[in-house]
């Protein structure tokens, strides 16, 4: 579902993304480990087309995302790191918007919202303006927006941003779920406790490079580590 | 001592902001030093034309008129700064929690909306001594100086002290706030216009002003932190959301609704018809009380009431239909990967941005336009040659705005979307030369043959929407070519 070759971005004379090799394959949860600015978000934006690589190719589903970012962004649904939300909407009316945008028939909409207001618990704000939203009710309104369309591949940076221990056990079984469904998830966490319970597979991504790849315990094997987050450390160093 | 720190901080804050964007774009330096010299230049010839031919016997504007529009003008703009720097900002919380006094917090905020706008007064009046020292025949007493000096630090802090209490938790409140305002207007008003200040009075009035106004932005910091809190409330609309617009195409009507919702729900709308209405009112204003101009050179009355109209339509076009375009990308701020993140051409995007705007061109050319021909009994030909021309104004200016705020959006929180001080000024020097070229053609044509003239109107009307789309395509492209 997600492919790169030797995708590179650089941001000045900082090289955020090195040459990166990497394939996600479908039905996959896939983590993206890193510490603060590894690249790990650069990396995510290239595949929602919200940023140009300066060397390389991404490939969502087979489609180039440069050629066809419109089709890209038609098959994903995306949570940013910090998602800042359209304030004065209701969020019946920010998922209407986003519905509308992507083409779906109004029983469909209705439908589908519904759900997936039922599904994120976000039934009684609804009909609330999302200025009053919490952090964490922007953070489930955002999965909400990301999720309600059934995309076939979710690109989620940081999820359990802001949420509370019984929404992110809540939204890890949505994610099993929909990988199970056939769905691709690409995600990024600094909770190693998350990546070890959810992903499939993970990378380590260290100043812009990959630096481990694999399942959770050949990652560890790797690195010679008792867990995960022993695992990360080693890769990365504690500096 | 805290309130400089709050003060030092975030002049660093935009100060660093700024450079990044003249580095970028050093011609628009080079063209900004050029235009504001250049307009400072034009103001004193009009007042050293003024001063030779006169003005209309029933009209006679005052050191004093001149004084409080300075002090109103300025507490329009204080609001708004106000408004962006102190009062809607996020990241104002990390000061509201520190052990410090919020009156502190409130005259460090106060002090950089100062800076800012008086550090632009400084160089105007710098530029005026230097023109006067070269031959322009203006007086320029000191006490005149002086006097706009105070009358801009009494407007800001006016202005930030409403901004504050414009924007409480209940309407009942919000008018309560504002009511207790209102006699230190009206004192100003009282003295100033009312009373025919002289220059030396002036002085003496507008301490007092900016000394009551000071206090005032103090005494506003106890209701800084309800203010603030209330622009993060949000209403329930309970029922099934319906679009205020019904267009064919299903995309833009969302896209379309979207920028409406928040205009009307930000208030922005209310603020648009507000000023449109000031404007339309104070041009009725103007012609109940001078009526025929008298005492003017029949070449000059002629053209009087033509030229207050237009400068009306320019001032209303430009702050009601440029401005917004120029926002129009700048505001998404971190919210652009929403649009960017879903399958929609940058095309269909920002069309809904320019319909948005484009659909208060109507009430500029109702509020403003029209009632002064109506008003004032203008043959049926010159009413409809106005409104052709005022369109094409308006729509040249909306295409001068949807396609300079593209070009250089600004992403920074404390603007709200809105360019620098730089760019600003150069748009709406720019806004000024256009509309006088889509006005000023026709109108020769016009004087020759009204016939041709409406024709020549109807094409200026004509250029000005293909510029129009052409802008949105222009700004489109941008849009696309952004990275989140």
């Amino acid at each position: 579902m997600f492919r790169t070759a030797q995708l590179t971005k650089r941001y000045g004379d900082v090289t955020a993304v090195d040459r990166v090799d990497l394939e996600v394959r479908d039905g996959e949860i896939f983590g993206l480990l890193g510490s603060n600015g590894a690249g790990k978000t650069t990396i995510m934006k290239i595949f929602t087309t919200l940023l140009r690589s300066d060397g390389g190719k991404a490939f969502v589903g087979g489609l180039d995302v440069t050629r066809d970012p419109l089709k890209v962004r038609a098959a994903l649904g995306y949570v940013p790191e910090n998602p800042s939300l359209y304030e004065k909407l209701t969020g019946a009316e920010f998922l209407g918007l986003l519905a509308t945008l992507r083409g779906l028939s109004p029983d469909r909409r209705e439908r589908m919202i519904g759900e997936t207001a039922r599904r994120f618990r976000l039934d009684r704000e609804l009909e609330l303006e999302m200025d009053a939203y919490s952090r964490g009710m922007r953070q489930k309104m955002a999965l909400a927006a990301a999720t309600f369309h059934e995309p076939r591949g979710l690109v989620l940076d940081e999820p359990t941003n802001g949420l509370d221990p019984r929404f992110t056990k809540i939204l890890k079984e949505y994610l099993r779920g929909f990988a199970a469904k056939g769905g691709t998830v690409l995600l990024s966490t600094h909770i190693t406790d998350i990546a070890e319970q959810v992903c499939d597979r993970v990378a380590v991504i260290h100043e812009g490079r990959l630096v481990a790849l694999g399942t959770v315990p050949e990652v560890q094997e790797a690195a010679h580590a008792a867990n995960l987050e022993d695992a990360f450390v080693a890769l990365v160093g504690d500096a | 001592m805290n309130s400089y720190a709050v003060y030092a901080a975030d002049v660093v804050d935009a100060f660093r902001a700024l450079s990044v964007r003249v580095r970028r774009r050093k011609s628009g330096v080079v063209w900004f030093a050029l235009l504001f010299a250049g307009s400072v230049w034009i103001a004193l010839k009009l007042v050293e034309i003024a001063l030779t031919v006169g003005l209309p016997a029933n009209l006679q504007v005052t050191t004093g008129t001149l004084l409080f529009a300075a002090f109103f003008g300025m507490l329009a703009k204080g609001a708004v700064d106000a408004y962006h720097r102190a009062i809607r900002p996020e990241s104002l919380v990390f000061l509201l929690v520190q052990p410090v006094p919020r009156g502190a917090v409130a005259l460090g905020k106060f002090l950089t909306v100062l800076w800012f706008n008086l550090a632009f007064v400084a160089a105007a009046l710098g530029l005026a001594v230097a023109f006067v020292a070269a031959g322009l025949r203006v007086p320029l007493p000191w006490e005149f100086a002086a006097s706009l000096v105070l009358a801009v630090v009494s407007g800001l802090a006016s202005g930030f002290a409403l901004a504050v209490l414009g924007s409480l938790s209940s309407w009942r409140r919000k008018l309560a706030g504002l009511a207790s305002y209102a006699p230190v207007i009206g004192f100003g008003y009282a003295s100033l216009v009312a009373a025919n200040a002289g220059p030396r009075d002036s002085v003496l009035v507008l301490a007092i002003l900016a000394a009551v106004s000071l206090a005032a932005v103090v005494a506003s910091a106890r209701f800084l932190v309800e203010a603030w809190n209330n622009q993060s409330a949000g209403r329930r609309r309970p029922g099934t959301p319906r679009p205020y617009l019904r267009l064919p195409d299903a995309k833009l009507e969302a896209l379309v609704d979207l920028e409406l919702k928040t205009m009307v729900r930000k208030r922005q709308l209310l603020l648009t018809f507000g000023t449109i209405l000031v404007v339309g009112i104070a041009l009725l204003a103007t012609y109940a009380f001078v009526g025929q101009p008298a005492g003017l050179p029949a070449s000059v009355a002629g053209v009087f009431y033509p030229f207050i109209l237009a400068a009306a339509v320019y001032v209303a076009a430009a702050t009601q239909l440029t401005v917004p375009g120029l926002a129009a990308l700048g505001k998404e701020l971190d919210r652009l990967w929403i649009l960017r993140s879903l399958p929609v051409p940058g095309g269909t995007a920002y069309a809904a941005k320019t319909l948005a705007i484009l659909l208060l061109v109507p009430a500029v050319l109702l509020g403003v336009a029209l009632p002064l021909p109506i008003f004032a009994g203008f043959p049926l030909a010159v009413t409809a040659f106005i409104v052709l021309v005022s369109a094409a104004a308006c729509l040249a200016l909306v295409a001068l705005g949807v396609y300079a705020g593209a070009r250089s959006p600004n992403f920074d929180p404390n603007t709200g979307g809105l360019p620098d001080s730089i760019a600003m000024y150069n748009v709406f020097l720019a806004a000024l030369v256009v509309a006088f070229v889509v006005v000023a053609i026709p109108a020769q044509v016009y004087q020759y043959d009204f016939a041709l003239g409406i024709l020549a109107a109807i094409l200026s009307a004509d250029f000005a929407a293909a510029s129009v789309v052409f802008a949105t395509a222009r700004a489109a492209r941008r849009y696309d070519s952004l990275t989140a």
